[in-house]
């Protein structure tokens, strides 16, 4: 079983988020964060994440810099911002109000009175 | 800078040279370097070779086209500062691979138009803005989200937990139950488009179904039919205006090693784990399969369009057989292996066994453990990828009609013909077995 694409597809941004609050993160990393943390269950591919950080960035939920490795290849960072920070408590918001609703539509039971 | 380093850099400039330089370009392969390098080093841990974890860390990235795409794009319109208007100059490209213009693209995987109208043939989605969303799972009309297929119940803790599968989920309004002796008829479960799941009951010579309703109406339960070959269970009235709500749970006596099972699903999903059967066949339309841990003498899967993943498998005999999903293997002994797929990619890992397993335009990526018999491999417009076993020796017959043949092999091994395009020999010194792999216009890596 896989989560459909379509049904998390709105999250992506919110998704991000989460983990760049928790910490500033690279690509690869944040992948593997979110491998982690919806244990193997899903899977963003790279190309959709960079796009996402494209996203983000413009839109100033995030902000970039690059690392300072001193061997190997320099890594870019992401970085949330207040503006992000503030995104996500409201996206927060609107998922805590959002999931019991969605919830008691999808799997709510009319009572006796249901007439099919 | 390190070997790697400089290989995946080389192979960056291939990807990036479509494309007109700018500075973000610059900054994304860089960006894209030290992404690589890590994820090489984590294939390193599972690969064998360095060429092939060089690959499969390419693999991960997906299509990153798009990215590049986008990204060249942006220069010019950052220059007369209308970041959200497509560049002037138009973009036509008419190829096999299909026909571009602007954003506007129609290729084997569908139409779109930048990201707002998309209709995905092969993954059987439709979109239209953020208005309308379509697929197999549900429909999105503004801000209404109908699932066409409820199964939120069944997470990924649905194959630790057993009692699940006893116990009733919490929106049902009605439990049906029926039990038939066990025979050696064959049983066919046909549903329209429910959540069937397979499992293993505690009975000894009992098979269980278990139906549940979110609404209560005895015309829902199944049906259950008998005559001199096979035992039919098919699925019970299913109203067209509204939604029911519907989990199965069938269950088999543990080692059921006579049982010959169908199911039949058209817009459902199936999930089945923990079983030994003698034949388990499954006839799936639009739903997808996911298994774990299944025995059985002989298989026979086809899908149309939904997705295979399962994992520990154990067939004599298996004919796996996917339209437009791709199929997704772990852990698997089969030694009669036949497994195609027409448009989706084939993933198969820990395999021990021969057979014959071909893709028409999506990815065929191998990784053996051991060679019970020949291989026989084919794609067609893609690319073919092989980890043979690593101690075993082996024969090899590769050829492409026009792409690149490679063996990252170096020592012990003997060429009969080794030219760009078709290499045929043996590895070792003692090789029982063949793979032979062609392809017709991708490239064939062993390794």
């Amino acid at each position: 079983m896989a989560i459909s694409k379509d049904l998390i597809r709105g999250h992506t941004d919110t998704i991000i988020l989460n983990i760049l609050s928790q910490g500033d993160s690279y690509g690869y990393q944040v992948s593997k964060s979110i491998r982690l943390l919806s244990q193997q269950q899903y899977e963003l591919n790279e190309a959709t994440l960079y796009t996402a950080f494209r996203r983000l960035e413009k839109g100033g939920a995030i902000a970039s810099y690059w690392g300072d490795e001193t061997q190997g290849a320099r890594r870019k960072y992401y970085t949330i911002t207040t503006s992000g920070q503030q995104h996500l408590t409201t996206a927060l918001q609107e998922w805590g109000f959002a999931k019991d609703v969605i919830s008691n539509l999808i799997t709510g039971n009319l009572n006796e009175g249901a007439s099919l | 800078m390190t070997s790697i380093e400089m290989e995946i850099r080389t192979r960056l400039d291939v990807i990036f040279s479509k494309y007109t330089p700018n500075t973000q370009l610059t900054e994304f392969k860089e960006e894209l370097v030290a992404d690589l390098m890590e994820a090489y080093q984590d294939f390193a841990k599972q690969d064998k070779s360095h060429d092939e974890a060089l690959d499969d860390a390419f693999a991960q990235l997906g299509d990153i086209d798009m990215v590049l795409r986008d990204l060249s794009q942006t220069t010019k319109t950052d220059d007369t500062n209308h970041d959200d208007e497509p560049k002037k100059a138009p973009f036509i490209d008419i190829s096999d691979d299909g026909f571009h213009v602007g954003n506007l693209h129609i290729d084997g995987r569908g139409v779109r138009l930048g990201d707002d109208i998309v209709i995905d043939g092969k993954n059987d989605k439709v979109q239209f803005g953020d208005w309308l969303h379509v697929d197999h799972d549900g429909a999105r009309v503004g801000k209404k989200y109908y699932k066409f297929d409820d199964d939120s119940n069944m997470n990924q803790a649905h194959f630790d937990e057993d009692e699940k599968h006893t116990s009733a989920p919490t929106w049902a309004a009605a439990h049906h139950n029926a039990q038939i002796p066990i025979s050696d008829k064959q049983f066919v479960f046909d549903y329209r488009d429910a959540v069937v799941n397979f499992y293993t009951n505690d009975k000894t010579d009992l098979i269980t179904v278990d139906e549940y309703f979110n609404r209560d109406n005895a015309r829902y339960f199944a049906n259950i039919e008998e005559n001199n070959e096979r035992i039919l269970v098919s699925q019970g009235d299913h109203p067209l205006l509204f939604h029911v709500r519907t989990l199965i749970n069938i269950g088999f006596p543990k080692s059921f090693d006579t049982g010959y099972i169908t199911s039949i699903n058209h817009s459902g999903r199936v999930v089945a784990q923990n079983l030994t059967l003698g034949t388990f066949n499954l006839v799936i339309h639009s739903g997808s399969f996911t298994g774990q841990q299944i025995k059985a003498t002989n298989a026979a899967w086809e899908l149309h369009s939904g997705a295979v993943k399962v994992d520990r498998l154990n067939f004599e005999k298996a004919e796996i057989f996917g339209k437009s999903g791709s199929i997704k293997i772990k852990n698997a002994t089969i030694p009669h292996a036949k497994i195609s797929a027409t448009s989706g990619s084939i993933q198969v890992d820990n395999f021990i066994g021969g057979g014959q397993f071909s893709a028409n335009s999506g990815p065929l990526r191998l990784r053996i453990t051991e060679l019970t018999d020949d291989l026989k491999l084919h794609a067609h417009s893609s690319s073919l990828r092989v980890t043979a076993p690593e101690t075993q020796h082996f024969n090899f017959d590769l050829s492409s009609s026009n792409g690149i043949v490679s063996i990252e092999r170096h020592d012990n091994i003997h060429f009969d013909k080794n030219i760009t395009n078709y290499k045929r020999g043996f590895y070792g010194t003692n090789p029982q077995f063949t793979i032979d792999a062609n392809v017709n216009s991708g490239t064939i890596k062993v390794y």
